[in-house]
């Protein structure tokens, strides 16, 4: 019986034990963690998975880079794999825990400095642990006029680790990675690679111009381990003289046609400039709503009972949330555009004035498209208590068609699970993210096995149509990574086996191992 | 002996002092700062939790476990700054909060954003005839899942609190109160209602 409570994969407790040994010496003995109680933090997950297959062996938290480069000396040594993890909120994807058992997690939330806020042209630098909290915090403390962007996790997330995972806000900069320039990153062998201009010594252009010279190789960093990335340059939004959020909401499902084929070209023409939602009745009512208090009949929630409460509740079947941003003068011409266009879609258009000062969803939305700090999505971990939650999110093209027919794709599974279908587009350019929240009790195990059958339904069904996830959880890595094809799996591999040949790091991230 | 058994026979003996829950607590617990008051905080618009704090601190205050309450409203506990300021106000190391699943989300992860670990969280899912528990700590390696009447929920799951923290009531005060029964059923919007709290202890 080890006195671990897991081992990495192929590792003799003798080996382990002299790495654990070696790692108290480089970071003292308190921020080496191997207990189940101190591992208790990574141990939590929401996801529909027996933790027995993500339970870490243990936790480690360095507070410089210098300590992550003898960590990985370390690693090669023993072969003992690290998962790397920013503040570990991956909440719906697995959280702090790893891909695979045994893995030791390099937790970096010590690694929390804002190196820079450049006001003038409006970046930022940033380690892992940093959160938006803190770096809302440190602009506001300054009064620089600057917005963040935040995810649905705000205050508690990394910018960094959002950003790698490639997540996605709710301003004009909602696509996170591509509002990011320039990476510093600590390869398996310990080398530290600038990426674009950071390569270039005494550059000052590095978070300015993500090129550089040669291959651009920042994006091989995001959802990978092929490095672990330290410090992230990241591009803040000029807080706008004026801002006018508004919502629009459609009173049947079939208007998802409608509300996706007006606001694409406003989209794409940036009259519309920021990553808004179109939510359906079941996500609004979520947020704010216990199930039990709606409805408490067997299995999902039928149409016409969804189409009630949307009703009784006064929200849409569809609600799309976005904003104009720019001065007084700008948004009065482009409000004339937007209502004009809504209203003939057969949209009700409502601003702040309309809704009153009250309502919760919309000053939730207001909120977040304006970078403020907001917890407020998280009533959706309400809509059926006990703590499970599973992101599905395909990709789809900003048509109407295109959002009706993954609508109907994503029903058709969900309801044979009995799961209701809480679902959101997020509007980026050209494509929508599908956001569908996988919501069950994860106390019952039945609840448990449902939802991840119906996860594992949901990815075949899509792919057999063309779609794939933009981000998995965890315990689908390897599946997804399949579904994206031999080749492209093919190249990951030998880019893993030249950058770090041992596997020390994250194995089994994005399906990419040794 | 199945779970249910198990944790039956763990309050009705009084042998937390011996279970893992009691292990976890000795070493979380019993601290520099243990001896000051632990908070509770509990989610004042959700009368599930409201009756659970109710009898939490009847519990409490009959082990002798000093105590300080404090509510806030479900809009309250998703806010960044009202949780942090709670936080802020805690006397000691000892936090109990009752909540809801995404309050008692959030609070967990801005304490733990603090360095606090969590001790016991547990589940409790309500029906129209009994609640489900299924708790969770960090010396178990499994959970533990059982379920009351909901006549009696409250009474179990505020003994596992108070012995938890190291001093299980008394048992003829803990007789005494089970037999005068409680407000468990009611109509709409009472403890009688199905629903889904959260109810954890952590270490600050």
């Amino acid at each position: 019986m080890s006195k671990y409570i897991a081992l990495p994969k192929g590792v003799a407790e003798a080996d382990f034990d002299k790495a654990i040994a070696e790692f108290k010496k480089i970071l003292g003995a308190g921020n080496v963690l191997h207990t189940r109680e101190r591992l208790a933090p990574y141990l939590k997950i929401m996801i529909p998975a027996p933790i027995e297959e993500h339970t870490p062996s243990a936790a480690i938290m360095p507070e410089s880079v210098e300590q992550i480069q003898r960590i990985l000396r370390v690693c090669n040594r023993y072969k003992t794999p690290v998962w790397p993890i920013s503040t570990g909120k991956n909440f719906g994807y697995g959280s702090a825990a790893p891909a695979t058992r045994g893995q030791i997690v390099l937790d970096l939330k010590r690694l929390n400095r804002i190196i820079e806020v450049d006001p003038d042209l409006c970046f930022a630098v940033v380690e892992p642990g940093v959160t938006y909290q803190q770096l809302y915090d440190y602009i506001k403390e300054r009064n620089l006029p600057l917005w963040l962007d935040p995810p649905i996790p705000g205050p508690v997330a990394s910018p960094l680790g959002n950003t790698v995972e490639r997540g996605v806000g709710y301003t004009p900069y909602g696509e996170h990675f591509l509002f990011s320039c320039g990476m510093e990153v600590v390869l398996a062998n310990g080398d530290i690679l600038r990426t674009g201009m950071g390569s270039m010594p005494n550059s000052n252009t590095w978070q300015v111009f993500k090129w550089g010279y040669g291959p651009s190789l920042d994006g091989i960093f995001t959802q990978s381990n092929f490095g672990i990335v330290t410090k992230l340059g990241i591009w803040l939004m000029p807080a706008p003289p004026a801002y006018k959020p508004f919502v629009v909401r459609y009173p049947d499902q079939a208007d998802i046609v409608k509300a996706i084929e007006t606001v694409r070209p406003l989209r794409i023409a940036q009259v519309i400039p920021n990553a808004g939602t179109v939510s359906n009745a079941l996500w609004e009512l979520a947020v704010v709503n216990r199930r039990a208090d709606l409805y408490t009949g067997a299995g999902a929630i039928p149409e016409a009972t969804v189409a009630k409460l949307a009703k009784a509740h006064g929200v849409g079947s569809w609600n799309v949330y976005t904003a104009l941003y720019g001065t007084e003068e700008t948004i009065a011409e482009h409000w004339k555009i937007v209502t004009a266009a809504f209203k003939a879609s057969g949209g009700t258009v409502l601003t702040q004035e309309d809704v009153g000062p009250d309502d919760p969803l919309f000053n939730y939305r207001r909120d977040v498209m304006r970078g403020e700090m907001t917890m407020r999505e998280f009533g959706l971990y309400n809509w059926r208590g006990g703590g499970g939650s599973m992101w599905f999110a395909p990709v789809s093209q900003a048509r109407g068609s295109e959002t009706m027919k993954q609508m109907g794709l994503a029903k058709k599974v969900l309801n044979k699970y009995g799961i209701d279908y809480v679902g959101l587009f997020v509007i980026g350019w050209r494509d929508m993210h599908h956001i569908i929240d996988i919501l069950y009790d994860r106390t019952l195990p039945a609840e448990m096995e449902k939802a991840r059958s119906c996860y594992d339904e949901l990815l075949d069904d899509f792919a057999r149509e063309g779609y794939g996830v933009y981000r998995t959880n965890i315990d689908f890595m390897d599946k997804v990574a399949k579904l994206y094809g031999p080749v492209k799996a093919s190249v990951n591999h030998k880019i893993k086996k030249a950058l770090d040949p041992n596997g020390i790091l994250a194995p089994g991230k994005s399906g990419i191992h040794r | 002996m199945d779970r249910r058994n198990f944790i039956k026979t763990l309050m009705a003996s009084g042998v937390l002092g011996s279970s893992p829950l009691a292990a976890q607590a000795a070493s979380e617990l019993f601290t520099p700062g243990a001896a000051l008051p632990t908070m509770i905080v509990g989610q004042s618009d959700l009368p599930h939790a409201d009756h659970l704090v109710a009898r939490l601190r009847q519990v409490l205050v009959a082990a002798g476990i000093e105590h300080l309450h404090a509510e806030a409203a479900g809009s309250e506990l998703v806010e960044y700054s009202h949780v942090a300021a709670l936080l802020d106000s805690v006397p000691g190391k000892r936090v109990i909060g009752v909540m809801d699943d995404a309050a008692a989300l959030i609070f967990q992860q801005l304490a733990a954003a603090r360095g606090a670990a969590c001790v016991v969280s547990t589940h409790h899912r309500f029906a129209a005839q009994e609640v489900r528990h299924c708790c969770t700590s960090a010396g178990l390696e499994a959970s533990i899942v059982w379920s009351d009447s909901l006549s009696d929920h409250a009474e179990r799951v505020s003994r596992l609190y108070a012995g938890t923290l190291g001093r299980p009531e008394p048992a003829a005060d803990r007789d005494a109160r089970v037999a005068s029964g409680n407000p468990a059923r009611g109509a709409d919007g009472t403890p009688g209602t199905p629903g889904s709290l959260v109810s954890f202890l952590i270490t600050l």
